[in-house]
């Protein structure tokens, strides 16, 4: 755990990404807050489709038409994201701020050598003649664990695992030592024990560089192992924000809850898995008031009325917790309490 | 590598023989023919003979049995008897037949129908010798034309006609590819910006104009219309003038120049390409937008290129390994031209030709440009296979 006085490296506000389709306009991303601390790595999390990628791209800024970013800021390094040039937000990407992607051996060009894959950052960024380039490029290689990278930096991106594609993707993102990182979904298309081994170089170079990292996955198990703060991500809002250790011990949101009772528990004996009923809200017709109300358990328990016409405020019920959720809202405060209590 | 051309050649091989045995059973065996109308004539004043008959039957070889022409025409053999250590081998084996016997039948729906029932007279192996024949096409020797150039050599007839047809059908794809990578790019790019709709609807009109209509529309509004209302026009067809002109602006211009051909090559041209360039560009235009979409792309932005590096290196060459199967497969149609252009333009190049001998029944002709066209069709797949494998590393052969 990072200590949090210091300035963040990344401050998202009130940001939004709307996407205009034939059907209607699509809010994926509808007013997401957070900040980014140096060297830290945040957990984004969330099922399918509730934002998490697209907050990503947006901070990178590259929402694809359709999709557009519509409000809110990005200071990162000093600057607002969204008020640079499209220059110069072309040489911030992949130099001060880069990203690893879900797919890694579909995300590198099947044409080209890996090894000028990663030599093009330098040749852009650093103006690098090709042959100092392709030099770097090797010792990065060999930098995040590509065995005789010598001779693999030859090889086409078919030639290689998927495990080493995605080294290549870090290293590719890794090259200018950029102060922000956002590995989206790194390790769901590798096998189990490569995804230790991708994090875990994930974990090594954030200690060498001092980078700070935000990962995304939908996978809980990842983000206790790695994250330092957690922040869950339902239907384009954050729900719930806390240190890893605070949401795990006491999760606030009924939804976080539903996450967490989903997990199956080694030795626990159940019959059958909990599941948070409903699906995830059509995001063209958002539910009125709190978007988790149609599937929320104890907004029927409670009987709380509230939850179907207004949409809570993420607010501060812990300490470093942030919650958006009626129960823990100033007046229905008690009512936070009783579902504690039950919770216990 | 090696092995694998090896094997392809061999295939090529089997191929272009299959390919000769369809050319030529399809022209021989279809209606019609060179002894078309000889018949009728039979009945008029000046009557034909059977004897002529018979000899102008011997003349193309048409007293032959289907067989024994293929093989002289494709290797220029049977010339005779087998000769073995001095003797004479299968001299009287019948190989075709002077003077058949027809009678007229009623087939089954009524009409009368004349058939060959029999054979007066016989063709021997013998009879063979000291006749005329080729080397065969298989060692570039085509024959002599029947009609368009009687008893000259098919490949002189190509080799006048070719170098037109080159410059028509190269000038155009040359054009097309400049014009149509760049609009396809472009359109993809920009996709569903108003230059994409007025682009794709025009590209849509372009391919599916036909060129038979799209080439008179051009002759009407760029030479009879103006030359009748007295404008400046272009030459409605031909391939050069043949005396000399004033273009205004320009100044006269004597025929057979340069500036005389490209008069003349405008309106072909432009035919040719408007309708290669509107299915080209949508080509790219697609196969660009597939591309745009991948992983690799959005890599490539992420890493902070440039959106016109992002096109022009990592998508457009990923785009492009698709569009060199059409670009190969026009290394056929720079011989064979282009039938109905050059026919609506009187351009003198091979699809003319071929448009001609056809029309002529001058088989040895109309033989040797499918026969010349297949075979290049077979080498620029072999071509394509083998440049695919310097573009894209994925594909390997062994």
């Amino acid at each position: 755990m990072k200590i949090q006085n210091e300035q963040p490296v990344l401050t998202v506000r009130n940001l939004k990404t709307h996407f205009f389709t034939e059907d209607g306009v699509v809010k994926a991303v509808d007013g997401v807050d957070f900040d980014l601390y140096p060297g830290e790595i945040l957990g984004l999390v969330g099922e399918s489709g509730c934002g998490k990628s697209v907050t990503s791209l947006s901070i990178l800024r590259l929402v694809g038409v359709p999709g557009k970013i519509v409000d809110g800021e990005i200071w990162f390094e000093g600057k607002n994201l969204l008020s640079l040039t499209e220059n110069e937000m072309v040489a911030m990407r992949g130099n001060r701020m880069s990203m690893i992607f879900q797919q890694p051996q579909t995300s590198l060009n099947p044409v080209y050598k890996i090894g000028d894959q990663v030599a093009e950052v330098f040749t852009i960024h650093k103006n690098l003649p090709k042959k100092e380039a392709w030099d770097k490029a090797v010792e990065l290689l060999h930098l995040v664990g590509i065995p005789d990278a010598e001779k693999k930096a030859h090889a086409f991106p078919h030639e290689m695992s998927g495990g080493q594609a995605q080294r290549v993707m870090i290293a590719m993102a890794l090259a200018l030592n950029p102060t922000l990182l956002i590995a989206d979904e790194p390790t769901t298309a590798l096998d189990v024990t490569i995804q230790a081994q991708i994090m875990d170089l994930i974990l090594e170079l954030r200690e060498k560089m001092g980078t700070s990292v935000i990962l995304i996955t939908h996978d809980l198990g990842v983000i206790a192992e790695m994250a330092d703060r957690v922040a869950v991500m339902y239907a384009g809002q954050i729900v719930e924000q806390a240190t890893v250790q605070e949401l795990f011990a006491r999760p606030h949101h009924p939804y976080t809850k539903g996450l967490m009772g989903s997990i199956p528990v080694l030795g626990k004996v159940t019959r059958r898995l909990e599941v948070i009923p409903g699906s995830v809200p059509n995001l063209i017709n958002l539910p009125q008031g709190c978007r988790f109300s149609p599937r929320c358990k104890a907004r029927i328990e409670q009987s709380l009325e509230i939850c179907l016409h207004e949409n809570p405020m993420l607010v501060e019920t812990g300490s470093n917790h942030l919650c958006r959720c009626w129960l823990y809202d100033g007046q229905m405060k008690s009512a936070g309490d009783l579902m504690e209590a039950n919770h216990e | 590598m090696l092995g694998y051309i090896a094997r392809r050649l061999v295939q090529m091989v089997g191929v272009v023989l299959i390919s000769a045995v369809a050319t030529y059973a399809l022209l021989n065996l279809a209606p019609g023919g060179p002894m078309t109308g000889l018949r009728q004539q039979q009945q008029g004043r000046n009557r034909i003979t059977a004897a002529d008959i018979a000899r102008i039957r011997a003349y193309y070889e048409l007293d032959l049995y289907l067989p024994v022409r293929f093989s002289r025409w494709l290797i220029g053999h049977p010339r005779g008897p087998i000769t073995v250590g001095g003797t004479e081998w299968f001299a009287n084996t019948p190989i075709g037949c002077r003077q058949p016997i027809e009678k007229n039948v009623r087939n089954e729906k009524g009409k009368i129908e004349t058939k060959v029932v029999g054979c007066n007279e016989n063709v021997y192996l013998r009879d063979l010798e000291g006749r005329k024949v080729s080397r065969g096409i298989l060692l570039g020797d085509f024959g002599a034309s029947w009609k368009l150039l009687r008893d000259r050599p098919v490949s002189d007839l190509i080799m006048s006609r070719l170098p037109k047809t080159i410059e028509l059908i190269g000038l155009s794809t040359l054009l097309s590819l400049l014009l149509g990578i760049p609009l396809g790019i472009y359109s993809a790019v920009k996709q569903y910006s108003r230059f994409d709709y007025i682009f794709t609807s025009l590209a849509f009109l372009g391919s599916a104009m036909p060129t038979f209509f799209f080439g008179i529309l051009m002759i009407l509004v760029f030479s009879i219309l103006p030359k009748s209302a007295g404008l400046p026009y272009l030459p409605p067809g031909s391939a050069s003038a043949v005396r000399e002109y004033v273009v205004p602006l320009i100044g006269t211009i004597q025929p057979d120049t340069i500036a005389d051909r490209l008069m003349h090559l405008v309106l072909p041209v432009i035919t040719l390409t408007i309708v290669s360039v509107a299915s080209w560009s949508r080509f790219i235009r697609a196969s660009m937008l597939e591309v745009l979409r991948q992983d690799y792309v959005r890599t490539a932005r992420a890493k902070g290129l440039k959106e016109k590096l992002v096109i022009l290196k990592h998508a457009l060459r990923n785009a492009l390994i698709p569009f060199v199967t059409i670009v190969v497969f026009s290394i056929p149609s720079l011989f064979g031209g282009a039938i109905i252009t050059e026919t609506i333009f009187s351009w003198p190049g091979m699809g003319r030709l071929y448009f001609l001998a056809l029309g002529d029944s001058d088989f040895p002709v109309a033989m040797a440009i499918l026969f010349i066209t297949a075979v290049l069709t077979v080498i620029a797949t072999l071509i394509r296979d083998l440049v695919y494998t310097l573009i894209d590393p994925r594909i390997r052969y062994s």
